[in-house]
């Protein structure tokens, strides 16, 4: 375990450190003893809080009118020899949470440990972290530079770190036989290389400085399902060689599945659900959760359609929804306490709602449809485009009231006429993730 | 396998191996060299302006000028570029393979080698081959001599045929193949002399446009913002003003020269190329492989020059491709008009010279003329190629 030349290096120094246990580390590599010592309670990397707003900038005088919440808030901990993935959707801020979490883009808020040390604030910390950490970053292609050969890309880390020549060569030849390429690739230009063989060059090249954490953005995006399936595999081999942590970055529930100990469901900038990966996957307990689990295919046919499909996209994070985040598109969202609803009515009466307050109910396409201007066929209309309940009581005078409104074209009065006449702990408030090993960020009483 | 019996091979610690002297320094070897030349000429240059004022520079053996000086920095410049090719022999063959397939782009490769070796050696090669050498004729050159395979009539303006008259006719002679002029020059010493000029205006003004261009051209693209904003109105600025008419001023009210509107076209042509560069930067600065660079923790300046830039390459190639003929022509227009020092004899000086007594003097507008014309054309079929051959995804290797 003891190797003489380890202590020439400080960072190989913590990372044979973190392999071997704390007695015999804290003899044999002073310079990062103390490091150790508090690391060995710690997850390797905590992140606590991340936030990264991009200020929205409009007029002649660039004044700052808003605020996109690409992360907002966003906490989780790995530890060493984890890997954690990331899933949910495009546009939910997962790869903002790796480039913020590794400093390539300033986070505006929150905090990042990592080896018990924190990042960011000093220079130092960025440094040790760009030193011991790796990026694997999303297309294969665009990941590599394509006026310079592969292997000069790999040994790029290396080059940065003043290692010379002849020792890059050596390094890189190593490296691309340890993830499936020959040596021959060195010379080889992106453009030369498969889909698969890229990825491989982007993983090698994550490898040459010895990381303790490296961060797979996407690693099976654009590839077939064969290739997919390579690469999981290489990576957890070299997982189990290199004694790697990783976050592992996912739209593809099954890639997850299959790759990670544990995992974090992102949904618009904040973590709704975290657990280990069998459990969660297999019991999740938040709707969101459960509709990502439902959409991964199943070769039965004979299988039920997903219930749990979501339609939409993520809503606009420089607009995010007040309440839970997720209500806007939530299938099992908790109907008004005092109208008779169901769940899905309710979701038709949001959607509604949504749409007014974006602008986007198409009245003149309602129009052309029933051909006759009078409100009522176009109120009807409204109704049936939407689906909408017509629930008794306050609630039912009120959205009758409001798709009034609607048709008018008072689209303020309608939202606010609905907003209060159809309160839910959903709307109102954004529920708090609980404590602990599973957690998960929703109304809904656990069942 | 091996990783289950020695696991400690498969983790390195990463140990920088022996630098060696290429390693340590902190420049290129390349670009040491370039400074070493650059240092050299200023010596040079400057023992010339205050030691020997009328005499040789020790080892130069030819009388120079400012603008000789500005010429051989810039041949620095092209070596430096070059320089890869000469320690890689695969880089060499790969070019050579690629430019193979392309024969016109071979011509005018080698027809602007021969260009260049007229430029810097013609001279010299000339008084050698002692062609044109008016050495053993008693009034020095005749003027308006015909060339050597035709006649013409005698008139008021040919004084003197070399030859014995053919009737009324006079023949040339092939001690001036070409002909001479009507002020009594040979054709091949002014063509060869138009070939120095030209080479000198398009490679100097080249060595002062491309780097100026490339660097704000990417520094904007890649920092953005307000470092983009205030260059690119700069920029915007200096296209209000033509360099043509920066250089027609400048030499009104100083000196005419080639130096003043080599430097002139240097510093205030180089916004449309920096503008092309900087579109082509900015769709690479937010690619993957810059990230990647970042987070390998490589310094901004690094990554410009060792990313941004190479990338570019394709669109310098062709900007400068372009923008050279286009500056010969402009320098042989300059001289046609009469605003440069009429020492340095371009083609453009020449043609004028030749339509003062045009028909008559055909040769000499001609043989001016066809040098001119050739030197546009070869200059941009070879940059369109050049864009093709320095660009690695044209080619896939099996």
């Amino acid at each position: 375990m003891n190797r003489p030349d380890s202590s020439a290096d400080p960072g190989a120094a913590a990372r044979e450190a973190t392999a071997a246990d704390s007695e015999s580390s804290a003899a044999d590599s002073g310079s990062t003893a103390d490091g150790v010592d508090d690391a060995d309670r710690e997850p390797l990397v905590v992140v606590d809080g991340l936030e990264k707003h991009y200020p929205v900038r409009s007029g002649v005088l660039r004044r700052r009118t808003g605020t996109v919440r690409a992360v907002d808030g966003v906490s989780f901990a790995i530890e060493r020899g984890e890997a954690l993935g990331l899933i949910g959707e495009s546009g939910s801020g997962k790869s903002t949470v790796a480039e913020t979490l590794l400093h390539l883009q300033e986070p505006t808020g929150g905090t990042v440990r990592f080896d018990g040390r924190p990042v960011g604030d000093g220079g130092d910390g960025v440094d040790d972290l760009r030193r011991r950490t790796a990026m694997v970053f999303q297309d294969p292609s665009s990941s590599l530079d394509p006026r310079t050969t592969a292997g000069e890309s790999a040994a790029e880390p290396l080059r940065v770190r003043g290692v010379a020549r002849r020792r890059r060569r050596e390094r890189v030849a190593t490296l691309f036989e340890r993830v499936g390429l020959t040596a021959d690739h060195r010379d080889r230009y992106p453009h030369e290389l498969s889909g698969g063989q890229k990825r491989r060059v982007g993983i090698a090249r994550a490898l040459a400085l010895d990381p303790a954490f490296v961060v797979l953005d996407e690693p099976t995006a654009a590839l077939d399902v064969s290739v997919q399936a390579e690469i999981l595999d290489l990576l957890a081999d070299l997982r189990d060689a290199f004694d790697l942590s990783m976050l592992f970055i996912s739209h593809d529930v099954s890639v997850v599945r299959r790759a990670c100990d544990r995992v974090a469901v992102l949904y618009a900038g904040e973590v709704v659900e975290t657990g280990p990966t069998g459990a969660v996957l297999d019991d999740p307990a938040h709707p969101y959760t459960r509709a990502l689990a439902a959409a991964v295919p199943t070769p039965d046919p004979r299988a039920d359609r997903p219930r749990h499909s979501l339609s939409g996209a993520v809503p606009d994070p420089a607009d995010p929804p007040d309440g839970c985040r997720f209500h806007t598109r939530c299938p099992e969202v908790i109907p008004p306490e005092d109208a008779d609803l169901t769940s899905a009515e309710y979701g038709a009466v949001i959607d509604l709602r949504v749409d007014l307050a974006d602008g986007e109910v198409g009245l003149d396409r309602l129009r052309t449809r029933v051909d006759g201007a009078d409100a009522d066929s176009l109120a009807r209309a409204l109704r049936a485009e939407y689906d909408l309940p017509d629930p008794d009581g306050d609630a039912g005078r009120a959205l009758s009231a409001a798709v009034d409104e609607a048709v008018v074209g008072d689209d303020a009065a309608a939202v606010r006429r609905i907003r209060e006449a159809f309160g839910s702990p959903c709307v109102r408030e954004n529920p708090e993730r609980g404590e602990g090993d599973r957690s998960s960020a929703c109304h809904l009483p656990p069942e | 396998m091996s990783r289950a019996h020695d696991s400690s091979d498969d983790r390195f610690a990463v140990d920088p191996g022996d630098r060696g002297v290429a390693d340590r320094l902190a420049v290129a070897p390349r670009t040491l060299a370039l400074l070493v030349a650059w240092t050299v000429l200023a010596a040079a240059a400057l023992w010339e302006a205050f030691v020997t004022p009328t005499g040789l520079v020790p080892f130069w053996g030819v009388t120079t000028g400012i603008i000789e000086y500005l010429y051989y920095a810039s041949l620095a410049v092209v070596g430096w570029v070059l320089a890869p090719l000469a320690r890689r022999p695969d880089l060499r063959r790969r070019y050579w393979r690629r430019l193979r397939r392309r024969p016109a782009a071979l011509v005018s490769a080698a027809y602007l080698l021969l260009l260049w070796y007229a430029a810097t050696f013609g001279e010299r090669t000339l008084s050698l081959l002692g062609i044109e050498s008016a050495d053993d004729l008693r009034y020095g050159v005749p003027a308006a001599q015909p060339p050597a395979w035709t006649g013409v009539e005698m008139s008021p303006t040919i004084p003197y045929c070399q030859a014995s008259l053919d009737g009324d006719v006079c023949p040339g002679t092939w001690h001036f193949p070409l002909g001479t002029t009507v002020d009594g020059h040979g054709m091949i010493h002014l063509i060869v002399e138009g070939a120095r000029v030209a080479v000198q205006v398009s490679l100097v003004t080249a060595a002062l446009v491309v780097p100026t261009a490339v660097f704000v051209g990417t520094v904007a693209a890649y920092y953005g913002g307000r470092i983009d904003a205030v260059l690119m109105r700069y920029v915007d600025l200096q296209r209000v003003v033509p360099a043509v008419f920066v250089v027609l001023l400048v030499q009104e009210t100083f000196s005419r020269s080639l130096v003043t509107i080599v430097v002139v076209f240097g510093l205030f042509d180089w916004d449309g190329t920096a503008r092309l560069v900087r579109s082509a930067a900015a769709s690479r600065v937010d690619a993957g492989y810059v990230r990647a660079a970042r987070d390998a923790g490589m310094s901004d300046a690094q990554i410009v020059r060792r990313h941004v830039v190479p990338n570019v390459s394709d669109t310098v190639v062709a900007a400068v491709a372009n923008r050279m003929p286009t500056l010969v022509l402009v320098e042989a227009g300059i001289a046609y008009l009469g605003f440069t020092n009429p020492l340095a004899r371009s083609w453009g000086s020449t043609i004028a010279i030749g339509f003062s007594q045009f028909p008559e003097l055909w040769w000499t507008v001609a043989f001016a003329a066809i040098p001119l014309v050739c030197t546009v054309a070869a200059m941009s079929v070879l940059g369109d190629a050049l864009r093709d051959v320095l660009d690695p995804r044209t080619e896939v290797r099996r």
